[in-house]
């Protein structure tokens, strides 16, 4: 079955910033979140995939055709970025039209039938749109015509919790059909450890862990102890630590870990951060 | 049907599933042939993943507790339910054989190993 | 491509509809006041406004972020570009029906042939100045087109004061050319079209390796 994002090695260089080489692959029907600090490299890969970029080298498949060569494939591809796109001095029915002319499966009735349902007024012009509503509308526009794919950039950051509440509902009634994938990248965690089921993490331009995300969380968990029983651990038990007020704070390879000691659950975050600033054993801070 | 499912109690999401599920079964409450919701409307309905869900059908299916048929969705199994049933309980009365092993090994007596169960049955 | 032209009216109804009342406001004038002295600035006022459309549909899909979602579209960079051009052509035809219109009504102070110069010369000023504002912004536009219209009028005063280009030489360079204007005038159109074809190549080039 085809994927319906194929990455390997995109490179792109820039003066101060180099993506370099990233390679990943969500199957179709599935979720991925991916993850990075701001700066990591996401909006770049995001950017790169839509064609708003050109890459220096590297593969990019969308649901098995390279938008390069084909853009008819961007008829089956929907996308929302952490900023309006839409003129301003538009309302969303005038949108609607022009729209209606852009892609050729729109769906007006289901266009409309969004609007409704986040309470948009159609006669408003956009550039009194607030900024979740801007989301929303974009959201709006992205499913209305027959996208297999959406790409969400860093949607939901600025939002309130009712409101990337609401965009989850959307994405949960999404996903219901096998057919359709998400590739949603945020730097908000706690959206993507309900509804992910692939996690890649983004670091300074390059993949430093990726998986299924129920796998991840239980693969790794933090370990709370002293400094001597973490000198006592194999260093590739241990992903990284910090400093706390009692002794260490590790993350760790679970089922690495002697029997007898404590490990308890991570977070998304705590994957990030302890990757990231976390100390190696035997190594200075990174 | 209802289940809830906890981030905070350290086990496998998936494994919660499966308990609860098979819990329902055994109580009698989800019957032979009851449709279970779809994988899909099951991470939808707990906020989790739709791998979670596969997951938690997929090892109720190996163990005996629900078969699916593609394009209709996912059932309770019967009779397996019943012989696991058993299963459960040989489960039981091995961990209490152990429990007693156990207990002869530190000198307690049959009545304090009694009300230590009493006290275990009380919590959730 | 028709969605983007749409894109384009919608999105500037009210600067267009002002400068359609704005002409009107001027042809009207115009016509009623009788003065033949006033067409000669409305030309210029029209004929610019004229160019600039396309120059505004770009300034503002930049602004909007707009390329950012058309360029991620199914629609390629190449029909974009061409929907501007498009643009331009549409808007160009207006304005000059609009000065042939008031140069009827006034009865015809301006010759026929005319017409197409002030055709070439709308065209000629958008083939230089949508390239620009796509590469360099509005701002350059404006001086663009300020340039465009005073360098070779200032070269013509310079040269004239400086003695190297005499009166006469000027007025026997402006009567050469009224009296081969029928021979020359296919090859001055010719080099329009050239300079208008090649300007869209040109744009698109620019656009293609533009990243959002």
């Amino acid at each position: 079955m085809t994927n319906a994002i194929e990455l390997r090695n995109l490179r792109k260089e820039y003066e101060s910033f180099t993506l370099d080489g990233v390679s990943l692959t969500l199957p179709m029907g599935c979720i991925m979140g991916f993850i990075g600090e701001n700066g990591a490299g996401k909006s770049t890969t995001i950017k790169a995939m839509l064609g708003l970029i050109e890459k220096d080298s590297g593969d990019i498949r969308l649901l098995g055709r390279d938008p390069a060569a084909d853009r008819s494939v961007m008829e089956e591809v929907g996308l929302v970025l952490d900023s309006g796109f839409f003129p301003p001095e538009m309302n969303a029915l005038q949108l609607g039209k022009v729209l209606s002319k852009i892609y050729k499966h729109w769906d007006g009735a289901a266009y409309r039938a969004y609007l409704e349902r986040f309470q948009i007024e159609s006669g408003k012009k956009i550039k009194a749109y607030s900024r979740g509503m801007v989301m929303k509308l974009s959201l709006a526009a992205a499913l209305s015509h027959g996208a297999k794919l959406l790409l969400l950039d860093e949607a939901t950051s600025g939002l309130d919790p009712i409101v990337r509440d609401d965009i989850l509902d959307i994405l949960y009634d999404y996903i219901q059909d096998e057919g359709h994938s998400v590739f949603l990248s945020s730097h908000i965690t706690g959206d993507l450890e309900k509804i992910a089921d692939y996690i890649t993490f983004i670091h300074q331009g390059k993949i430093f862990l990726s998986g299924e995300k129920d796998t991840l969380l239980e693969t790794y968990g933090l370990f709370h102890g002293s400094r001597e029983q973490l000198a006592e651990l194999a260093p590739a038990t241990v992903v990284g630590y910090r400093d706390s007020d009692f002794g260490v704070t590790a993350l760790v390879k679970r089922y690495e870990m002697p029997g007898d000691l404590a490990v308890e659950s991570a977070t998304l975050d705590d994957l990030m951060l302890y990757s990231i600033k976390g100390k190696k054993p035997g190594k200075e801070k990174i | 049907m209802n289940i809830s499912i906890s981030n905070q109690n350290g086990k496998p999401i998936y494994e919660q599933i499966t308990e609860q599920i098979k819990a329902l079964i055994l109580a009698g409450q989800l019957k032979e042939g009851d449709p279970l919701p779809s994988m899909r409307l099951l991470a939808k309905e707990l906020r989790i993943s739709v791998i979670t869900t596969k997951r938690a059908y997929e090892e109720l299916e190996r163990e005996g507790f629900l078969y699916t048929l593609t394009g209709k969705g996912s059932f309770v199994a019967g009779k397996n339910a019943e012989f696991l049933r058993e299963e459960q309980l040989r489960q039981v009365e091995h961990h209490l054989a152990e429990a007693a092993k156990a207990a002869a090994l530190c000198g307690m007596t049959k009545e304090e190993l009694l009300s230590a169960l009493e006290l275990l049955w009380e919590e959730p | 491509m028709l969605g983007l032209l749409y894109k384009d009216v919608y999105s500037a109804k009210k600067e267009l509809l002002m400068t359609l009342g704005f002409v009107l406001v001027f042809c009207v004038f115009n016509l009623v006041i009788g003065q033949e002295e006033m067409l000669g600035p409305a030309v210029g006022v029209l004929l610019s406004l004229g160019c600039m459309v396309p120059c505004y549909s770009i300034h503002y899909d930049k602004a909007n972020g707009w390329n950012k979602f058309i360029c991620a579209s199914p629609i390629s960079r190449g029909k974009v570009v061409l929907s501007k051009y498009i643009a331009g052509l549409v808007s160009t035809a207006v304005m000059n029906l609009i000065v042939i219109a008031d140069n009827l009504g006034l009865g015809s102070p301006m010759p026929a042939w005319s017409y197409p110069v002030f055709l070439s010369l709308t065209l000629l000023f958008q083939a230089v100045m949508i390239p620009v504002c796509l590469k360099l912004g509005q701002n350059f536009v404006v001086a663009v087109f300020m340039g465009m219209i005073f360098v070779p009028m200032a070269l013509l005063f310079g040269l004239n004061r400086l003695g190297v280009w005499s009166d006469e030489a000027i007025r026997s360079a402006f009567d050469f050319v009224e009296q081969n204007a029928g021979a020359l005038a296919p090859f001055a159109a010719l080099a329009v079209v050239a300079l208008y074809v090649g300007s869209f190549f040109l744009t698109l080039h620019f656009y293609r390796k533009m990243e959002f």
